[in-house]
């Protein structure tokens, strides 16, 4: 595993301090530090995971569950990662309204997304059942 | 003297001169029987998959005559230690691939744990459970499947045997147990048709189906409806089992009474009516019925030994997969996924609930087989 964690940690505090200051000055742009912060260090995260994720598809190729499962799952982890960053964001700025909104967009695009599942339990359900 | 030399020479010669002509007389008797009564046609019975158990365990002489070495402890022992460790070897990938799905699932569930949102983590929860449950449910259909087919084998096998036994039955002096046991035994057989076609299938397609349900909505408890269905079957095969033994050792009392009046009536008949050679014809009467009766108890006792191979094979599978699930459901705990542990321990329920179905047919069939051997014993 290659993680900069350090590098992160230090990213993290940096974007801190710079929006504390901001803060008191300018609030849009503290919150727009901290929204480019935010962004590093998912990408900094994304691209360190990508590790974890090749050795978790070697483990489901070893243990034979369908690919389409896989997609699945990473499907869900990338929008639930996305949409718990983004109503943070909201919740920083203060619109709690819109964060809550916002999990709801991001609730509803799960469902959507694993529509086809609850299809193949329900037909599975059905199947054995008749 | 001499004369009472020469009649005692002549009275011991007679002795042995007759004991030679009966023992000679049995043999013949007793081959003429095997041939007559079809015994040696019931290897012909026998499903090829368990021929090939039958020539490893007696060494490549399967007939009715060589029953008793098929009761060998240590042949037999082998052949169980055998037949699980290649049940044991098969099932390792699949004990496998059920590990490698529990490591999926936990690695996700770290990924998603850092969520305040719940229903993220039961979308992980439900994709994993569905590729879990692909992967066991052909093993559970596969095992399903062999015990239908084991329970409608060993059915088919006895009601081949079912006209040999009562033939040799009614050549054996017992016409009224015959007549009796020949409906008793063909109930038998129907009820194990019965108990594979109409009670496995939808019991464990039902369970499946309420498996896959509990994988959507965990709060959905299982364990109290498989507790239900483990005692409904063991009470209904306890029932079953009590009330038909019960009433097959009672009928072969009173049929095993009126066949021993009869044997006796027409020896006693034979033996008056007869002149000079009455005696002889009774003599040569029971030697018959003793002939019938060994060659009964041989076929017997192959009959029994066939039915325990046929069910043996999915027994033995039926019984490590349950061994397999239940240690999965135990290293599902410790690692902490403890919704699949429940899932995988109601899988392991659904193999419990087979084997009481499958062990119970085939109990009842040999038991009653048991009851018509005893019948003729010592009469």
């Amino acid at each position: 595993m290659n993680i900069d964690f350090i590098g992160i940690v230090v990213i993290g505090i940096i974007v801190t301090i710079i929006a504390i200051f901001l803060k008191q000055q300018n609030k849009e742009y503290a919150l727009l530090v901290s929204l480019a912060g935010g962004m590093l260090i998912f990408w900094f995260i994304i691209k360190s995971s990508s590790e974890v994720f090749s050795f978790v598809e070697n483990i489901i190729k070893l243990s034979k569950i369908p690919d389409e499962s896989f997609k699945l799952l990473l499907k869900v982890l990338g929008l639930a990662y996305i949409t718990q960053i983004s109503s943070d964001l909201c919740k920083d700025a203060g619109e709690n309204a819109i964060a809550s909104k916002l999990e709801i967009a991001g609730k509803v695009s799960i469902l959507l997304i694993s529509i086809p599942l609850f299809e193949k339990v329900i037909k599975m359900i059905i199947n054995v059942m008749g | 003297m001499k004369k009472i030399i020469t009649i005692f020479i002549l009275f011991f010669t007679f002795i042995l001169f007759a004991n030679n002509v009966v023992a000679q007389d049995a043999d013949t008797i007793l081959k003429e029987q095997y041939e007559n009564s079809g015994a040696n046609e019931i290897t012909k019975e026998i499903p090829t998959n368990i021929k090939e158990d039958l020539y490893n365990i007696a060494d490549g002489q399967v007939n009715v005559e060589n029953a008793g070495q098929l009761l060998d402890f240590k042949r037999v022992f082998q052949f169980v230690i055998d037949k699980m460790a290649t049940i044991f070897k098969s099932e390792a990938k699949l004990f496998v691939t059920v590990i490698l799905i529990i490591f999926i699932y936990l690695i996700f569930k770290m990924l998603f744990g850092s969520f305040n949102n719940k229903s993220f983590e039961s979308i992980v929860n439900i994709t994993i459970t569905i590729c879990l449950i692909g992967a066991i449910f052909n093993s559970l259909i596969e095992c399903t499947n062999s015990a239908i087919n084991s329970i409608n084998d060993i059915s088919t096998f006895s009601k081949s045997l079912i006209p040999i036994m009562c033939g040799l039955m009614v050549a054996g002096g017992q016409p009224v147990s015959a007549s009796i046991f020949d409906a008793l035994l063909f109930i038998a057989c129907e009820i194990c048709t019965y108990i594979s076609v109409g009670l496995i299938l939808p019991l464990v397609n039902v369970y499946i189906g309420l498996i896959i349900a509990q994988s959507i909505n965990i709060n959905v408890k299982l364990n109290n409806f498989t507790g239900f269905i483990k005692s409904a079957v063991n009470w209904m095969i306890g029932i079953v089992f009590t009330v038909f033994i019960g009433l097959m050792s009672l009928q072969s009392l009173i049929s095993g009474a009126a066949d021993t009046v009869t044997k006796r009536t027409v020896k006693f008949a034979i033996g008056s009516i007869i002149p000079v050679a009455g005696g002889i014809f009774g003599d040569a009467m029971e030697t018959i019925f003793s002939c019938a009766n060994s060659v009964k108890s041989l076929s017997g006792v192959f009959g029994i030994i066939i039915i325990a191979l046929i069910i043996i094979t999915p027994l033995l599978t039926i019984f490590s997969k349950y061994i397999i699930f239940k240690l999965l459901a135990l290293f599902s705990e410790l690692m902490g996924a403890n919704r699949f542990s429940s899932i995988i321990s109601n899988f392991a329920g659904a193999f419990g609930i087979l084997a009481s179905l499958t062990l119970g047919s085939s109990i009842l069939l040999i038991s009653s087989f048991t009851i018509v051997l005893m019948s003729g014993v010592g009469k």
